[in-house]
């Protein structure tokens, strides 16, 4: 009974800027800064967007409830419910349900937000999972210690970076994996090729978003540690900011 | 967001006055009922049970679907970002227990578990019902002599390869009998189904196998959406209603796991764009739902949720009625259906089905002649079907080597099927991806199989140059693979036996077990390298790696390998490089074990 929806890119002028330089054989960098153009209005709202803030929130949240003498605890303070000595993956499904009960109760719904929920799930999967000795055999311990480790602005600042790239290279491939087959055959000798394309999609991000963690570090120890700590305007700032450094990026990049 | 709000009227109810900008009127009863909800073969003795709880359900039910088919989600170029994807319904239905559908509990499990299901928001107003006329025309009542069918399990019943094979592993493997429940929307799924529950009865007796098929639909003309992402709900509740006519207090939906979990295979599927028919969180939702509106538990089961489509298929295998495939559709596209092409061959259900029986071996039973287009060969233009195909095998090719956290890193929908299971989230996650491995398995060794079969035509160029097996592998298979390829440089291990890590390429260092398997695997080096030179290595086999890098089994030593493969990655991709593929560093040969690559590694030894 299972079906999947897949579509085609938007008719407007910038999307068929985008599938002309895709034909004409432009890189990865340039493929990136004109689908970001062609996505822009999308991103800047995105940066209002109350499922990406919450889960950028949760984000600075959850490495200091994990420095706490009682992570289940810390956790519920934010929403988070889950056993009481939590492994990875149970921090990483109740960061999830508690972003479905956030936005359900908002009723905002939205492509951007869902893909802002996925990416802080999967950040947090990949970073604390690269810290364990394994993934499902690590104790409760471990996964603390691993998540709480991102507590620190230097640390932090690889979450950041970390949860940014994979927004920015879902939300772009978003749109140009409605795209790219149509290029397989043409410009790309076969999919693998085409895989090729995507992992310097990714790559590209992550080079991106390098200034997202330069600037994350610093804004995430002055609040936590020299501040009052971390509200919602704090997380609107930082969103306002960071896509602003994205969009400059991107088109530096190209350029460059 | 949703900012459109659908109000749906029903049954004659009135909405506030002056509110409602765009508003829906459906109604069950009376002559021009719209939606039509007819319950078949349901003896009258039999109707008599159906509680009023469970009338109001089936109202509702079909009353969600209509609205769900008549208002659009603004096509398949999303704009805006998908932007009228969700939509906003507030539905005013009169049912007969108001006092129970507006409890907390019976609320929230309905919202919740619609929202969900289909990334719409609802909310609902129940008022009392004025008249409970009209209930007869729901059913058409059948041989009262069937009346003495006492069934021991209620099935959801699709006329698929899943449902049927559920449905002869309980009817082969036990002495139990059936009910079928079938949702008919479209008169060629009817026939199929029809079908099939006569040879159920033939080969296993009439005496246990009963079918119901329901017919729930809009009249023509007035769908708008074919995505339908709320059908499950109307087919979950004919399937309580059936349940509760025979005495029943569970149904049981059988799907693959893959298809239950339906992980996004590409960037473009977010949220409900991948079905949640059978979703475990959709499941555990129902079951609150029917437990909080029957009174007693009411279970909601998928016996398969643990099994890859290649399994689900064997297991007709296993009972000796593979004979029956031929006989299921699985194809999401009923009005493409002809004698001759019985499937489309480009959805995603055909994509499946096709790759499942292959790795099950049992094509003989599925002619390729019956797919519209071809799994290997047929023609797939531009666009999403195409899309759907290279996403399928791209996924499954990238599933097959992911270590188990690159997979949870990468699937982050998986977070919403964890919290699902009585067991614990490491168990369950070891499940996910033991199941998704094997099917990423099953449909990498049927391609592999596939491009062995046509071997000859790849290599004189007459298959069609936007089949699967050229879009997939042309460059690769016939001689046109990158030139580069053959230069790549090689990666430098710095190995530091003391301190116990490894500088991998100058990117980074791997310390923990990845460095003790490349420091294991280090000593199986042939010839002393000159320092930062090429090697030469001998294959270590799995038993004695794993005793030197404490693996306690082979499945386990493979994950470290896997991890130690997916760290290097990470360490490219952090500083910018290139990531090489996973045999690249760790080179692996079936029933030879591993060894360091000596054709893109050089070793230096920094003590």
């Amino acid at each position: 009974m299972g079906h999947v929806r897949l579509g085609n890119l938007p008719h407007s002028k910038r999307w068929e800027e985008v599938v002309a330089q895709l034909g004409a054989g432009f890189d990865a960098a340039a493929i990136a800064a004109a689908a970001g153009h062609a996505a822009e209005t999308q991103l800047v709202r995105g940066s209002a967007d109350p499922a990406f803030q919450r889960a950028f929130w949760l984000l600075t949240q959850i490495p200091l409830a994990a420095r706490g003498p009682d992570f289940a605890a810390d956790l519920a303070r934010l929403g988070i419910t889950v056993p009481a000595q939590p492994g990875l993956l149970d921090v990483v499904a109740g960061l999830t349900t508690a972003l479905d009960n956030s936005v359900r109760v908002s009723g905002r719904r939205s492509d951007f937000g869902e893909m802002a929920q996925l990416a802080a799930a999967e950040t947090l999967a990949d970073l604390a999972g690269r810290e364990l000795p394994s993934l499902f055999g690590a104790s409760p311990a471990d996964a603390k210690r691993a998540i709480g480790r991102y507590a620190s602005g230097q640390e932090f600042s690889r979450l950041a970076r970390s949860f940014f790239a994979r927004l920015l290279q879902r939300s772009l491939d978003y749109y140009l994996s409605r795209e790219l087959n149509r290029h397989v055959g043409v410009r790309f000798a076969n999919d693998r090729a085409r895989a090729a394309f995507d992992e310097g999609l990714r790559r590209h991000c992550h080079e991106t978003t390098r200034i997202i963690g330069e600037f994350a570090g610093g804004w995430y120890g002055k609040r936590v540690y020299q501040g009052p700590g971390i509200r919602q305007a704090d997380i609107e700032d930082f969103a306002g900011v960071a896509f602003r450094k994205l969009r400059a990026e991107l088109v530096k990049r190209r350029d460059a | 967001m949703p900012e459109r709000v659908t109000t749906v009227l029903c049954r004659g109810a009135a909405g506030q006055p002056g509110r409602q900008k765009h508003t829906l009127h459906f109604n069950l009863a009376g002559p021009q009922a719209n939606p039509v909800l007819r319950l078949e073969h349901i003896s009258r003795l039999a109707a008599g049970n159906l509680s009023d709880t469970l009338i109001d359900l089936l109202e509702i039910a079909a009353y969600v679907y209509a609205a769900d088919a008549s208002v659009n989600r603004g096509g398949t170029t999303d704009p805006e970002m998908g932007k009228h994807w969700r939509r906003n319904f507030e539905f005013v239905i009169p049912v007969r227990n108001p006092d129970l559908w507006r409890s907390a509990p019976v609320m929230t499990a309905l919202t919740e578990t619609l929202g969900f299901l289909s990334d719409d928001d609802y909310s609902f107003r129940f008022d009392p019902i004025l008249s409970r006329d009209g209930v007869e025309q729901y059913f058409e009542f059948g041989d009262d002599a069937g009346q003495a069918f006492r069934p021991d399990v209620a099935i959801l019943f699709s006329g698929g390869l899943d449902s049927l094979s559920g449905a002869v592993d309980i009817l082969a493997g036990s002495d139990r009998s059936v009910v079928l429940v079938s949702h008919r929307s479209a008169t060629k799924i009817t026939s199929v189904q029809n079908d099939l529950v006569e040879q159920l009865q033939d080969r296993f007796g009439a005496h246990r196998v009963k079918h119901v098929p329901v017919l729930a639909t809009l009249k023509d003309g007035q769908t708008k959406e074919t995505t339908h992402r709320s059908r499950s709900f109307l087919f979950a509740a004919l399937g309580a209603a059936t349940a509760q006519l025979f005495g029943l207090d569970d149904i049981f939906f059988f799907e693959n796991g893959v298809v239950s979990l339906n992980l996004p295979p590409a960037s473009q599927v977010v949220g409900a764009r991948a079905t949640r028919t059978t979703h475990p969180q959709v499941l555990a939702g129902l079951r609150r739902l029917l437990t909080a509106i029957t009174g007693h538990r009411f279970g909601v089961e998928n016996p398969f949720i643990w099994k890859t489509k290649t399994e689900v298929t064997a297991v007709l295998a296993a009972h000796g009625q593979a004979d029956l495939i031929p006989w299921t559709r699985s194809c999401t596209r009923v009005h493409e259906m002809t004698r001759l092409h019985t499937h489309c061959g480009r959805c995603s259900q055909c994509l499946d089905r096709r790759f499942g029986i292959l790795a099950a071996g049992l094509d003989r039973y599925d002619p390729a002649e019956s797919y519209g287009t071809d799994l290997f060969t047929g023609e797939r233009p531009a666009g999403p079907d195409r899309e759907m195909a290279l996403a399928y095998v791209r996924s499954a090719t990238a599933i097959r080597d992911m270590p188990d956290a690159g997979f949870f890193a990468r699937f982050g929908e998986t977070s919403r099927v964890i919290g699902c299971f009585e067991e614990t989230a490491n168990v369950t996650g070891e499940r996910i991806f033991d199941m998704h491995q094997r099917h990423a398995r099953s449909v990498c060794d049927a391609f592999d199989a596939g491009v062995g079969r046509y071997a000859s035509q790849l290599r004189e160029g007459v298959l069609d140059a936007a089949c699967l097996l050229r879009l997939v592998a042309s460059g690769d298979l016939i001689g046109e693979a990158d030139a580069g390829e053959q230069d790549l440089p090689r990666v430098e291990l710095v190995i530091d036996r003391s301190l116990k890590t490894v500088a991998v390429g100058g990117w980074g260092e791997l310390k923990g077990v990845s460095a003790r398997l490349i420091i294991a695997l280090s000593q199986a080096i042939t010839h002393p390298p000159a320092q930062g030179g090429p090697i030469d290595a001998s294959f270590v086999k799995s038993g004695v790696l794993a005793e030197q890098t404490g693996a306690p089994s082979g499945e386990a030593l493979r994950r470290q390998i896997q991890r130690c493969r997916e760290a290097i990655t990470e360490l490219a991709r952090d500083a910018g490089a290139p990531p090489p593929e996973p045999g690249d560093i760790v080179e692996n040969l079936p029933w030879h074990g591993y060894r360091l690559n000596p054709d893109r590694v050089s070793v230096t030894f920094a003590e």
